[in-house]
């Protein structure tokens, strides 16, 4: 486990790592996606409240979701890279800010066009939409930190402290949210964890989608972070390699 | 004089806070300048918004926390910038000294130069603002909780930045979000006391966030200025 663990902080073996799995994600993500949207779409009954408006929950929750977990994901990769100094810590990170900041971007946007028909408007103060929208700011301070420093590594080194920094942030903007929003207006009860009121036959399309986007996710993250590794490793001798061998390929095809 | 090991950490931070003290009534426009930008940024917005009282009383605390909070902002340029120009910043990373403590120091030194005179004149700008009488005191408790805080902050964005050539607007983006939270707590203060509720339980929390910035972000700011000195 350790050796494996080891083994992937190397960028050439990451790089042929992943090689080996990514045609087993892409195919499971496949078939997770098509199953789960198709099912969700179009064959789970209609809801008795919302209609067919509620089946964009498919995307919406899922994105949400993953959003948070994106940044933790990256803070976790930061410390990784500031502590260990694994160099493919930080391209991971790297990777995630920009992934993180669509996907956020995604479920606003997913969220308000569910608004407008079930809540009567695209966007309130809510405080789990102003927190979303907090999110989506620091990781556009992020991605705008690192592109400012000419140098790479000072640039992964300071994204990596603001990302930790943010990390003890997230949780304080989140609740001084909550509680602002309450002294404001009544709580609107927009709570989506209430699976009772939700037959399986609604759930387990979610779940499908679910593990469909995060494998979407994590395929996205690995292509970034071989973009990365090869720009970053270009003058070493197996990147060459690898580029001579592809267009000798592609050259007799 | 700090560079000396056998000092005491008393005297330590008093001769810091000595040092920033000084070098700032040299340079008076880091004290006159955050104030003076408070001062007109509050002015506008009667003016742009309508100098209705009812209008105004509803969104002063608002306007006194966003105006602080931006003027504390754009006066970090002057925590850092000319100790990284002049060579003694990498003076303070070398020093025997724990840096945690004389990190410490220099902020609060900017806390008492950059924010101590827009705190003092907060008050008269509230009732100029039409802020009903019940608002006032917890406006002021809440930037006396608030601000210390706000200067750790961006202290953190400041040495993230102090490297690059052109940080000012950079550093509102990396720093900006991080305010919110003493923001929403600040003004909640504020319409808590408007609303007749007690408010001691929101300053009680910006307290506890003022010693989460305190044990933590001189963490931060350390990591920080060793990545642009190098």
């Amino acid at each position: 486990m350790w050796q494996w663990f080891l083994q992937l902080g190397s960028p050439r073996l990451f790089y042929s790592m992943t090689d080996r799995y990514l045609p087993w994600l892409t195919w499971f993500t496949v078939i997770l996606l098509g199953t789960g949207l198709a099912w969700g779409l179009a064959f789970t009954p209609p809801d008795y409240q919302m209609g067919e408006n509620y089946r964009i929950a498919y995307i919406h929750v899922p994105m949400a979701t993953l959003a948070m977990g994106c940044y933790a994901m990256m803070a976790s990769f930061s410390a990784g890279y500031l502590i260990w100094k694994i160099k493919v810590a930080d391209m991971i990170a790297k990777a995630c800010a920009p992934i993180g900041a669509s996907i956020t971007a995604v479920a606003l946007a997913t969220g308000s066009l569910w608004g407008i028909p079930t809540w009567g408007t695209w966007w309130i103060w809510d405080a789990r939409l102003t927190s979303t929208l907090i999110m989506l700011f620091l990781y556009v301070g992020i991605i705008a930190l690192r592109s400012a420093f000419d140098s790479i590594d000072s640039g992964a080194r300071a994204c990596a402290v603001l990302s930790l920094v943010g990390v003890v942030n997230l949780p304080i903007i989140k609740y001084s949210v909550d509680w602002w929003n309450t002294l404001h207006q009544g709580a609107s009860n927009l709570s989506l964890s209430d699976t009772a009121a939700n037959p399986p036959e609604v759930w387990i399309p979610a779940f499908f989608v679910g593990f469909g986007i995060l494998g979407f996710f994590l395929i996205a993250l690995i292509l970034r972070t071989r973009n990365e590794i090869l720009i970053r490793e270009r003058r070493s001798q197996w990147v060459s390699d690898l580029v001579a061998n592809n267009m000798k390929e592609s050259g007799d095809a | 004089m700090m560079n000396n090991p056998r000092m005491g950490l008393g005297s330590v931070i008093v001769a810091t806070v000595r040092r920033e003290l000084l070098l700032a009534f040299r340079s008076p426009g880091d004290v006159i300048n955050p104030l003076m930008f408070f001062i007109i940024a509050v002015t506008l917005f009667p003016l742009g918004g309508g100098a209705d009282s009812e209008f105004l009383s509803g969104i002063a605390s608002g306007v006194i926390w966003v105006t602080t909070l931006l003027a504390i902002m754009f006066s970090m340029e002057s925590l850092f910038r000319a100790d990284y120009e002049d060579g003694s910043l990498e003076q303070l990373l070398m020093s025997p000294q724990p840096l945690y403590f004389l990190l410490l120091a220099k902020v609060l030194s900017h806390w008492l130069v950059a924010c101590l005179p827009i705190l003092i004149l907060a008050p008269f700008f509230a009732a100029m603002l039409a802020l009903p009488a019940a608002g006032i005191l917890p406006l002021i408790l809440g930037l006396l909780a608030g601000t210390p805080t706000l200067c750790l902050l961006g202290a953190i964005g400041m040495a993230l930045t102090v490297g690059l050539s052109r940080s000012g607007l950079l550093l509102a983006v990396l720093i900006l979000p991080l305010y919110i939270p003493v923001l929403v707590f600040g003004t909640g203060m504020v319409s808590a006391a408007l609303g007749s509720l007690p408010y001691t339980g929101l300053l009680a929390l910006m307290g506890a966030m003022l010693v989460l910035a305190i044990c933590l972000s001189p963490l931060a700011i350390a990591a920080a200025l060793r990545i642009s000195v190098n």
